[in-house]
């Protein structure tokens, strides 16, 4: 990474570890859905920084434009006044230390791999995605839209109210 | 070079997702706490995809994995609604009907 490449990054990077870190630690949770909105923004952008704009489009509509909505609605109707976001603050020192070191030891270890990488691949298109999602992964690619079906139908049903 | 810094962000996406799943009591936050673990590893899939020669793979994984998180989200919203009504509050600490 060079120049111009570096500083789109480090934006990106910022921005997102700036808003997850709004979205786990704020004290309103309607805020840190808005925070958590800006945090998938920022992944999005990361995305096309890696040439993978489909994916990236993809991000926004399903996630932003979906995920988003959907717990924003679920928080309006769970919503309840006085009740406590976070956990005592030792609980959370207690977690915050062997998170910092697993995330840590994570980071050395990706910083003293040498991975095999290739310099200059173009990005892939569209097209070959889809020709990748009708021939090598058809199966897989059926499986998910019957999981989608049953899991959203399952949604329902456990969501319903019950008759008495 | 390139493909480190991105999978450091991944890891750093992924140690604040972990621990906000760990210390949000909110039944709601642990879930969006759980989604930024999840983009964290995606993010991984997609630098993979972009500095290795098996290039295309790591972005049709991760198409996969958007449409099972969005099942995902549809499940675990549900489940919440229904232990709202069950037992009218989302705490996770206070969620103890299992408990024996």
């Amino acid at each position: 990474m060079s120049g111009p490449e570096l500083v789109v990054f480090s934006l990106l990077g910022l921005a997102g570890v700036g808003s997850a870190v709004a979205v786990v630690s704020g004290k309103d949770l309607f805020r840190s859905t808005l925070f958590f909105g800006s945090f998938l923004l920022s992944v999005a952008g990361l995305y096309f920084t890696l040439e993978a704009s489909f994916v990236g489009i993809m991000q926004i509509f399903v996630y932003v434009g979906g995920v988003v909505v959907m717990i924003l609605f679920g928080i309006m109707l769970t919503q309840q006044e006085g009740a406590r976001l976070n956990a005592s603050l030792e609980r959370r020192l207690t977690v915050a230390g062997p998170v910092a070191l697993l995330a840590g030891i994570l980071i050395a270890a990706i910083m003293t791999t040498s991975f095999k990488t290739v310099r200059e691949v173009p990005g892939v298109d569209i097209a070959t995605l889809g020709k990748l999602f009708t021939n090598d992964y058809v199966l897989p690619f059926e499986i998910v839209s019957v999981l989608l079906l049953a899991a959203l139908v399952g949604a329902v049903v456990v969501a319903k109210e019950r008759e008495k | 070079m390139g493909l480190e810094y991105y999978l450091a962000l991944s890891a750093i996406f992924f140690g604040i997702g972990l621990y906000g799943a760990l210390t949000r009591r909110n039944a709601v936050a642990v879930l969006l706490s759980i989604e930024i673990m999840l983009n964290g590893a995606t993010l991984n899939l997609v630098s993979f995809s972009r500095f290795t020669p098996a290039k295309s793979t790591g972005q049709v994984f991760t198409l996969f994995i958007m449409a099972v998180a969005a099942a995902e989200v549809a499940v675990g919203l549900a489940l919440v609604f229904a232990l709202y009504r069950a037992a009218k509050t989302v705490d996770v600490d206070e969620i103890d009907m299992l408990r024996g």
